[in-house]
């Protein structure tokens, strides 16, 4: 539904535009059966003939045809600015992504009949190759002018393109059906290098659409540059620059449409033979478990009617009868039963004789217990016997001890009263030196006394004779002075009279 | 200490209170007994033979004769009186227990002196001397209770009836047999 609202909404803008319609429903009918695809290519031609009438004779349609250049140019413009923001290389391998994309969608496009077709038609087509490359290269020089100009360039660059539209029309109506189909010899030459999963048809179906509406832009500007007198020449890395510009645009923007659709008819598509197998498989399980039930119904039922009727069940093993294996199994299941039977009534009759001389074992076990619990009792009786009787004994190693203890205490006393009674005497021998000493010290105190008086007395004699003796010796020197002086007179007396003859003889000089 | 050098010097140079202390020794002797001439005189030989050293001593060992002799007559009393043992193993006579007491009291005091012991106050000597005194009782004692059984019959039927009454009477008719 996506595709079919997008489709409409482009037929409304370029309705005068026949070459872009034409190129939206090729689009539309690969999604549908092949005989469809033969019926739209004639109603296809009339419509394209209808629409040139139309362009011929309404001067309106011009304006609108102006508004879609403008849309087409500012387009062109957006990839220029974003290469500015993407490194080279990643660019160039999205390229080359998208472009194992187209080869891919032209392969699902294209079926039996159609593959048939264009290789008929690429024999006759070798000769129209220069044009495309004139025409590409006229491109990149219009871009050129769309950056440098303003928008007022733009607007007569459509009202040129229109004025010349008519002229391109009339006289070059076959070749644009040649290029058509060079393009698609192009595409299945391009299929048969490269080989790619199912899956990835699928998700680069929309970049195919976008990119031929691109393309549609593409010629149009091609008639117009065919006939102008601009002579444009441009390098090969422009146009590459530009090719790879476009893809990104294409790959991004589409993917998320076409992917919900093909996914959802794969989706519908798929369902119905799971649904066949799953409707096999539910009656197959309801078939077996119909089986399961009849064998569970048997196997219920037949070992009942055996329990209910043992003889006859007997009878039918003792005769060897043996039909389906069931039946067989069913008889031994009963035989099995009756002969548990039997056992049982046996083994009830065994069980209860053995839980007899159990009980009675246990009986025993409890009696000797109680016999070696009266034979424990009697042993602890002749131990406290023999305890009692070892008490006796310790009785009297006890006197003989208490006897010791009391002699040596009696010792000890009589000992340490003797010893105290001796120190009490010396006490009072020491005592009774003490008083005599004191005594005797009295008297030495008075003696003492007297030696100090005497004492006294002798010193003060020894100072008197002190005194005299100085007095004895300063009597000494006082003579030994005045001699001395004597002596000192007499020289004195002998040097002046030995002096007195000198002048005498001086003078009578 | 000049106190003690002053009284020390006082005893040596000075013989006045030698004559003294004679003289009251010969006072005390004339009223008493002999033996408490003897006594007095061991009393003032032990004291003259302590302060020689110079200083006082508390030893209770060696002990002295007196005490030796204290000690041995506590010994005959107990062999010879009744107690415990001698409800059991019988009494001895004065003169055996006498004998007796003494060889006791002279083996423990010859294993007491060998004795050698850092204790100056000589307690643990004292204790040993009345703990081998105590062992050579006992079996001394029993001893004697096993000779006695062995030497008579009437003996013999007094121990095997080991009751107390008996017990009491058979030492007393021994004594009063020896002392008639």
């Amino acid at each position: 539904m996506d595709l079919e609202s997008e489709s409409s909404v482009l037929e409304s803008v370029e309705d005068n535009n026949g070459l872009i319609g034409d190129l939206d429903k090729e689009l539309n009918s690969p999604v549908e059966t092949s005989p469809l695809i033969s019926k739209g290519f004639g109603l296809r031609k009339w419509k394209r003939r209808l629409r040139r009438d139309l362009v011929k004779d309404d001067t309106s349609v011009s304006m609108e045809n102006s508004k879609a250049l403008k849309r087409v140019l500012s387009g062109l413009v957006d990839p220029n600015a974003k290469q500015m923001h993407l490194p080279g290389p990643e660019v160039r391998q999205d390229s080359v992504g998208s472009v194992g994309s187209v080869n891919s969608v032209v392969g699902f496009v294209m079926g039996g009949e159609s593959y048939g077709n264009g290789l008929a038609f690429a024999a006759g087509v070798d000769s129209d190759n220069s044009e495309d490359r004139s025409s590409t290269m006229s491109h990149s020089w219009d871009k050129h002018r769309g950056k440098v100009s303003g928008g007022k360039s733009v607007i007569s660059s459509g009202d040129s393109s229109q004025q010349r539209k008519s002229s391109v029309e009339k006289s070059n109506k076959l070749r644009g059906e040649r290029i058509k189909i060079e393009k698609e010899n192009s595409h299945s030459s391009m299929e048969s290098a490269d080989s790619r999963s199912s899956n990835f048809v699928f998700m680069q179906g929309a970049s195919y659409s976008l990119s031929s509406r691109e393309q549609g832009g593409r010629r149009m500007m091609d008639y117009d540059d065919e006939n102008s007198d601009h002579d444009a020449h441009t390098s090969k890395r422009k146009d590459n620059v530009e090719e790879e510009e476009e893809e990104t645009e294409d790959y991004s923007q589409g993917d998320c449409v076409e992917e919900s659709q093909i996914k959802s008819n794969g989706s519908s598509d798929n369902l119905d033979p799971l649904i066949v197998a799953v409707n096999s498989f539910q009656t197959l399980q309801e078939a077996l478990q119909k089986e399961l039930q009849k064998f569970q119904e048997l196997g219920k039922e037949e070992p009942i009617t055996s329990l209910h009727d043992g003889g006859e069940s007997s009878s039918c093993i003792h005769a060897g009868h043996e039909g389906a294996s069931e039946a067989s199994s069913s008889y031994r299941f009963g035989s099995e039963k009756m002969g548990e039977m039997e056992l049982t009534s046996l083994d009830s009759e065994i069980l209860n004789l053995v839980n007899n001389v159990e009980h009675l074992e246990i009986k025993l076990e409890e009696a000797k217990r109680i016999l070696e619990v009266k034979e424990t009792q009697i042993r602890e009786l002749e131990s406290t016997i023999n305890v009692s009787e070892t008490c006796n004994g310790g009785t009297e190693i006890g006197i003989e001890d208490i006897f010791q203890q009391k002699v040596e205490a009696e010792i000890e006393y009589i000992i340490f009263s003797r010893s105290v009674g001796n120190l009490k005497r010396r006490i009072k021998l020491i005592e009774e030196e003490k008083t005599l000493g004191l005594s005797k010290l009295d008297k030495a105190e008075t003696k003492a006394e007297n030696l100090k008086n005497q004492a006294q007395d002798l010193q003060n004699h020894c100072v008197e004779i002190t005194e005299i003796q100085e007095v004895e010796c300063l009597k000494k020197r006082a003579f030994k002075t005045t001699r001395c002086l004597l002596l000192q007179l007499g020289l004195l007396f002998i040097l002046y009279y030995s002096l007195l003859p000198e002048p005498e003889i001086a003078v009578p000089t | 200490m000049a106190e003690t050098a002053e009284t020390i010097n006082t005893t040596i140079s000075s013989p006045p209170p030698e004559s003294e202390s004679s003289t009251t020794i010969s006072a005390m002797t004339d009223p008493t007994s002999q033996e408490a001439a003897s006594k007095d005189t061991d009393l003032t030989k032990e004291a003259e033979s302590e302060k020689k050293p110079g200083g006082i001593s508390l030893r209770i060992w060696p002990p002295t004769q007196k005490t030796r002799d204290a000690v041995l007559n506590r010994l005959i009393e107990t062999l010879s009186t009744e107690s415990i043992l001698s409800k059991r193993y019988g009494t001895l006579k004065s003169d055996d227990a006498t004998t007796v007491a003494k060889l006791i009291e002279e083996e423990a005091y010859g294993v007491a002196s060998n004795a050698v012991s850092s204790d100056d106050d000589g307690i643990k000597i004292l204790e040993l001397y009345s703990k081998e005194i105590s062992k050579r009782m006992l079996e001394s004692v029993k001893a004697r209770s096993n000779a006695s059984v062995g030497n008579g019959s009437v003996e013999d039927a007094n121990t095997d009836a080991s009751e107390v009454s008996k017990d009491d009477a058979g030492p007393a008719s021994e004594e009063e047999k020896s002392e008639a």
